[in-house]
């Protein structure tokens, strides 16, 4: 049986044992720099930086597989996408035409947009290690922590932690129901055609979340009867002190978002051109 | 003085059904199955359990010991580590969860995670509709199933309105209407009143006169005196007591060891200082069972 997605993963690690505010800070520090820059060195240098920490948070490639693979389908459909809608967009911007091979109309490909395209997906590829392991390697309570760390009000921050700490339980839940219908005769497995597959799973998933939804106004009777939201501030039992590793990690990231900035000086804009 | 004489003789003069043993045909057999989830210690260790043709059993211990990890097993929800489980003495471990379902129904212990459809006669008549019978029979089957677990008034119902109570009936109503030939039921009167329960049981006990086998998943002490000859105990994984509900819980140390609970009865036994706990159960079910019939 495979493991829940996108839920917290034990272990001993660095990145485990980062302070959960240092990682959301380092998380966004990363992605920024990765999402506003289009400058193949640097995206390049994010990339190798993302690779590091993903070898260093000893999270298994398997573990995160599935989602893996959901998010390159849709690098993929993207890069397609790209290309159907505006195949000489990389034209435009690096104000150069090399083309490669001629093709009907506007289709013709360019150094050009295959240069622009591979920086979009030096961008996924940046940003994907960083932002799977901020959920991975955080607990949903330390998570909660961290956001009320940075500011966020306490009341927020508790919510989206405890919408992380559903996550599994939904995926659990669509299982087990998944199961019990097949055991009644509805086929869900690769047998059944895909359209008749999809319907069935929705049919099952469509209420769990519905279901889902109701829990949370139950949940926050609940928690509003147990005095929650009562003060203005609270403490945290998984409130973690800031270490020098975390100073160690936030200096890093804001160095590698500084240097991203000094290359958009260098270049004049977000784009580096090699073409000109 | 005067009085306990009194007690004993009424309490001799009832007459007790004689149990006739079941034709003794293993319907299932678990062979030295072990299993555990995923990065966890092993859940079920070595069991090892045959059940026969038209047998009611019934399987009791502590919460979290592993017997609805058991009947994920038995219904193919989860494959065992090691072991096998024979069916009508063939081996099922490579069954699809589809083939499984037709041979054994399992009710599951939390009731929403058996519905997929929005109203109640729907839910009862899906597993039907994906069998081949015929529109007019399913129709019946699903209205005999829901006058059976008391919720034919509410057949229009939308699921989400039903209470914990009914949604239970209403998962095992979706199990029923598929007639299994083994029926496993995770404790299926949790939550319900006297009278839906009585109701429910009597009607299995119908059922295993036609033959259906019957395995419940029970913390309810009474209920596995009064309806069942044989019970599983689980203990930390492994079956530490097969025999009849009586005797086990005579067996203070196994009581002691599986966090079982003395049923009111044998507390009610121990008062009247009656020594034969076993035969004063029996009497004292069989009794209830004639006032209840003559009530009707
Ligand atoms: N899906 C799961 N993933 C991981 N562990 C599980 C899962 N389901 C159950 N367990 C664990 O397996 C053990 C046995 O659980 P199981 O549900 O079989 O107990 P049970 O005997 O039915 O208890 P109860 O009387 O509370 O219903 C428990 O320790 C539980 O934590
Ligand atoms: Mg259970």
């Amino acid at each position: 049986m495979s493991n829940e997605l996108l839920s917290f993963i034990e272990r001993d690690s660095v990145i485990h044992r980062l302070n959960g505010a240092t990682k959301l800070i380092c998380f966004i520090l990363l992605s920024s720099a990765a999402m506003l820059s289009y400058d193949t060195r640097v995206l390049l240098f994010i990339v190798f930086v993302s690779v590091i920490i993903f070898i260093l948070s000893k999270v298994k490639i398997r573990e995160i597989g599935f989602i893996l693979g959901f998010i390159l389908f849709f690098l993929i459909l993207n890069n397609i996408a790209i290309y159907l809608f505006a195949p000489q967009h990389g034209t435009l911007i690096y104000g150069a035409s090399h083309q490669i091979i001629e093709g009907i109309g506007r289709y013709s490909l360019t150094w050009e947009q295959l240069f622009y395209q591979l920086n979009i997906t030096l961008k996924y590829i940046a940003v994907i290690p960083p932002a799977l392991l901020f959920i991975v390697t955080t607990h949903p309570s330390e998570f909660a922590a961290s956001l009320n760390r940075i500011g966020i009000s306490y009341r927020l921050s508790y919510s989206v932690s405890i919408a992380l700490r559903y996550i599994p339980d939904i995926q659990r839940d669509y299982k087990t129901i998944a199961k019990s219908q097949q055991a009644r005769g509805i086929d869900m497995s690769r047998n059944e055609k895909l359209g008749k597959r999809i319907k069935n799973a929705s049919s099952i998933l469509l209420p769990l979340i519905l279901s889902s939804l109701d829990r949370i106004e139950t949940i926050s009777n609940v928690m509003e009867l147990r005095g929650f939201g009562k003060r203005k501030k609270r403490t945290w039992y998984s409130y973690r002190k800031f270490a020098r590793r975390d100073m160690i990690a936030i200096s890093m990231s804001l160095i590698i978002f500084g240097m991203m900035i000094v290359f958009m000086f260098l270049n004049n804009g977000r784009f580096y051109n090699p073409f000109s | 003085m005067r009085k306990l004489e009194r007690k004993k003789a009424w309490l001799n003069d009832i007459p007790v059904a004689k149990y006739e043993q079941p034709i003794h045909s293993p319907i299932l057999e678990i062979q030295n199955v072990s299993f555990g989830y995923p990065d966890k210690q092993a859940t079920l260790n070595n069991v090892n359990l045959t059940i026969h043709r038209g047998e009611m059993v019934s399987i009791v211990g502590a919460n979290g010991t592993g017997k609805s990890t058991l009947g994920k097993l038995i219904c193919g929800f989860e494959k065992p580590i090691s072991g096998t489980l024979l069916f009508n003495g063939k081996n099922g471990n490579n069954d699809s969860l589809k083939m499984r379902g037709e041979q054994v129904g399992f009710v599951l212990q939390n009731p929403n995670q058996m519905f997929s459809k929005h109203i109640v006669q729907e839910e009862v008549g899906l597993g039907l509709l994906h069998k081949e019978v015929s529109p007019d029979e399913v129709k019946l089957r699903v209205e005999q199933t829901l006058k059976v677990c008391g919720l034919y008034p509410f057949r229009n119902w939308p699921i989400s309105a039903l209470s914990y109570g009914q949604k239970k009936r209403l998962s095992i109503a979706a199990i029923l209407v598929m007639e299994p030939s083994i029926l496993l039921l995770d404790e299926p009167t949790a939550g319900q009143d006297y009278k839906h329960t009585t109701e429910l049981m009597t009607f299995l006990e119908s059922l295993q006169t036609q033959g259906i086998t019957i395995i419940l998943i029970t913390h309810d002490m009474h209920l596995m005196t009064e309806y069942t000859k044989r019970a599983i105990v689980l203990s930390g994984g492994q079956i530490i007591a097969d025999d009849s509900p009586a005797k086990i819980l005579a067996n203070t140390e196994l009581i002691e060891r599986a966090n079982l609970k003395q049923s009111s009865l044998h507390a009610l036994a121990t008062t009247l200082h009656i020594t034969d706990h076993e035969r004063f159960v029996e009497k004292f079910i069989q009794f209830d069972r004639e006032v209840r019939l003559n009530e009707q």
